[in-house]
């Protein structure tokens, strides 16, 4: 198992990706949450990462105009035969 | 003409397949339109930033869908099969609008900075990243948002709609952009990074 001291700030923040998808082989998994749970700034870090996506996802649905959804419900007649 | 009352919305999509593949219910190909329109137009017009190419996207990607829908099996998911044809388009008209060249353009700093130990130079500070969940997305914080994802470099935005938006797989995003997983999870990392920059500066300012 790795220890705490193996696990610097920066290389937890490059393993992100794998560390939130639970990825990561299980030893460098702990390693990092136990690097979470003793370093604040890293938690925030984290908690700020993670949100930024949701955040985004959320903003990011748009219901689709009329005046376009008109277009395609035209267009979907006129095509699909 | 529809067979579906506005009564039916809780059908399921499984259901409007059914219909439309044993008895040709246009009726409930209109509705399975309606139910994932906004979806597809969202992840289009974010992708593409052009309302004209989305709607050209959420067209090519219906009429693929009423040709295709025939032999459509029915142990799959109707809902993740037709975001995958989108998705697929959308890539599509990114490679025609040949900005090839500019796919692979650096993304600017994203702000961490770490010292020769891996520690951090200066620590990223605010709450706002534990209290996301019951912050209301205002027009404001709503068009900033938008903006970040807008302002990041074409493929960046590409993998991280296809990946955090649609859901898309590693492997279907590696192979529709012609490169490897480690490099689609690099380029989300560093969409990512860059959009929590971006969020931490306006929360910032929006808490001095």
């Amino acid at each position: 198992m790795k220890s705490m001291e193996s696990t610097n700030c920066k290389e937890c923040v490059d393993l992100l990706v794998d560390y939130l998808e639970g990825a990561l082989p299980d030893s460098r998994e702990k390693a990092l949450d136990e690097h979470f749970m003793a370093c604040p700034p890293c938690l925030d870090f984290l908690d700020q990462y993670r949100a930024s996506s949701e955040l985004c996802r959320k903003a990011l649905q748009t219901e689709m105009p009329d005046a376009l959804a008109t277009k395609l419900g035209e267009f979907l007649n006129k095509s699909c035969k | 003409m529809s067979t579906l009352t506005a009564q039916n919305s809780e059908i399921t999509d499984d259901v409007l397949v059914a219909r439309f593949q044993d008895q040709k219910d246009r009726g409930a190909f209109d509705e399975l339109v309606k139910r994932h329109r906004n979806r597809i137009y969202s992840l289009a017009l974010r992708m593409l930033k052009s309302e004209e190419e989305a709607l050209d996207i959420v067209q090519e990607t219906f009429l693929a869908a009423f040709r295709k829908l025939p032999e459509f099996r029915r142990d799959a998911q109707f809902g993740s099969w037709i975001h995958r044809i989108a998705a697929n388009f959308a890539l599509m008209h990114i490679r025609r609008r040949k900005v090839a060249d500019r796919f692979e353009e650096p993304m600017d700093e994203t702000g961490e900075s770490f010292n020769a130990n891996g520690h951090w130079e200066i620590f990223p500070t605010g709450m706002w990243g534990r209290r996301a969940d019951d912050l209301a997305l205002d027009g404001e914080l709503r068009e900033k948002l938008i903006a970040a994802v807008e302002n990041l470099p074409e493929v960046h935005r590409a993998v991280f709609m296809l990946r955090d938006f649609d859901g898309l797989s590693y492997d279907e995003m590696a192979s529709a952009l012609e490169t490897t997983v480690p490099a689609i999870k690099s380029r989300l990392h560093r969409a990512r990074l860059a959009l929590r920059q971006d969020l931490a500066q306006y929360f910032e300012g929006r808490e001095a």
